[in-house]
């Protein structure tokens, strides 16, 4: 087997199948070249989760301005003095010109494309569109783990999951492995019979196991619930939409949990609700 | 839907503008790690939210907003900042450019760039931008070459290889400073 540095990253971000990730580590056994590669390529990894868990101070009120104008509307300010609105329009209003400023592109004329810009944006209702998208949340960006677990299940189709079943007997055997492997107790939820439990598999992100519970609804596309070990305090649920899929996130007892699908929001908010309270009460118990 | 569009646009205006600002300091990000001497960060997020502003209409409902701004930005650095960058290269002398450095390096002491970040912006462009869409960034392998118009294949090299040559500088930084701690 030849180890390519592709092949190096997909093992390292869990993306092999046991089969080829097994043959990849026997290969590395033997070759020190390639074995000197993958630890860079772990420890280039750990270092950009670091990285990426920075949180970023919003830019000051003068820099937004200065890029992007005011807002049409502004919040009370406590002198009392209302800003002076250039032009007359309701675009105009809208946002005010950008400061001047060199534009460093020719094809672009300040304030005059911003005017454009959002009177095409009136027109053709993008900005309705934008609020309902993945940007009107309270977190805008999303963990890689997580954005995986939403490609992932964008691969999901009924038949995906229609023909394995669990049987209600085998549960408590399969939460106390997962439980095993994520060193956490693990409670499998169970919903009624319009969203049954199909499956429990283990799949890997950068050597952390992922627990992903599949359930199969009475009509539509699957819904998941992955668990992921965390040391973080307990978390909130919140919704979230990465690339037009919904998922509800939260963390609970040590572990990190996304309930994921195609379901409304409404849908997917019940389903997380019954879930926690299954898990509180499985923890009490 | 509509009549809600209809009832308010000023609130669908600063939805819209919210929803920019909110992404501004990952877009900032980004610019911080495209750009080499003698471009300017600032100068690419300007131009990038000028773009989105006057191309609003082009964003695809249901799509990611921020892959779209990064789409673009990406589009601009390259098509136009960096071809004048060579052509302003070739032009310059080089005492103009030692003065050009020199002001990059004050923009660097002032913005306090991290460590990771610093090796990034030591690493070609091309893998850099690859590593910062996913890594950092959180997108998606399909989204980030949507983003910077490569397949996905293409990608996939550019991440590993920067991963490799991230991991060797970061090693390269860490020896430095125990170097200096030494002495």
């Amino acid at each position: 087997m030849t180890l390519t540095d592709e092949l190096l990253l997909k093992y390292v971000d869990g993306l092999l199948d046991a089969a080829t990730a097994h043959a990849v580590e026997v290969a590395l056994a033997r070759d020190e070249i390639a074995a000197e590669r993958l630890r860079l390529i772990r420890a280039s990894g750990r270092a950009l989760r670091d990285a990426a868990g920075q949180s970023l101070e919003p830019l000051n009120a003068k820099a937004v301005e200065r890029l992007i104008g005011a807002p049409s509307r502004p919040a009370p300010m406590n002198d009392g003095a209302a800003p002076s609105l250039a032009g007359s329009s309701k675009v105009a209003r809208a946002v005010r010109p950008v400061a001047a400023r060199r534009s460093i592109l020719r094809w672009s004329g300040g304030a005059t494309a911003v005017a454009a810009g959002l009177a095409l944006l009136l027109a053709t209702g993008a900005g309705y569109w934008i609020g309902r998208g993945s940007i009107d949340r309270p977190e805008t960006r999303h963990p890689v783990w997580v954005v995986r677990v939403a490609d992932y299940h964008a691969l999901y189709g009924r038949q995906t999951v229609e023909p394995v079943r669990t049987a209600a007997a085998d549960v408590a055997g399969l939460e106390a492995r997962f439980g095993q492997v994520l060193g956490r107790p693990v409670k499998i939820p169970r919903f009624d019979a319009a969203m049954e439990f199909r499956r429990g598999q283990l799949l890997e992100f950068e050597r952390d196991a992922i627990l992903q519970l599949a359930y199969l609804p009475a009509e539509g596309t699957p819904m998941a619930l992955c668990l992921r070990r965390s040391d973080a305090a307990d978390a909130a649920a919140m919704f979230e939409l990465i690339n037009g899929i919904g998922m509800v996130r939260w963390r609970q007892g040590g572990l990190d949990y996304v309930l994921v699908g195609h379901q409304s929001e409404t849908e997917l908010r019940g389903f997380a609700a019954k879930a926690r309270a299954q898990i509180t009460g499985a923890t009490r118990s | 839907m509509q009549k809600q569009r209809a009832r308010d646009p000023a609130a669908e205006q600063d939805r819209w503008r919210d929803a920019l600002v909110a992404v501004l300091p990952r877009l900032q990000r980004f610019a911080r790690v495209l750009c080499r001497p003698p471009l300017e960060p600032d100068d690419l997020l300007q131009a990038t939210c000028e773009r989105a502003l006057s191309r609003a209409s082009q964003f695809q409902p249901g799509t990611r907003f921020d892959s779209w701004l990064f789409s673009i930005m990406h589009s601009i650095w390259k098509n136009d900042l960096r071809r004048r960058a060579v052509e302003a290269r070739a032009a310059d002398t080089l005492a103009r450019e030692a003065t050009v450095q020199d002001g990059e390096r004050q923009v660097l002491g002032k913005i306090q760039l991290g460590e990771v970040l610093s090796a990034l912006k030591r690493l070609p462009e091309d893998q850099a931008a690859a590593i910062m869409l996913v890594n950092i960034e959180g997108l998606s392998y399909a989204a980030a070459a949507a983003a910077l118009g490569i397949p996905q294949g293409t990608l996939e090299s550019r991440i590993a290889r920067g991963r490799i040559g991230l991991g060797r500088l970061l090693d390269d930084t860490r020896d430095a400073a125990r170097t200096a701690t030494r002495r």
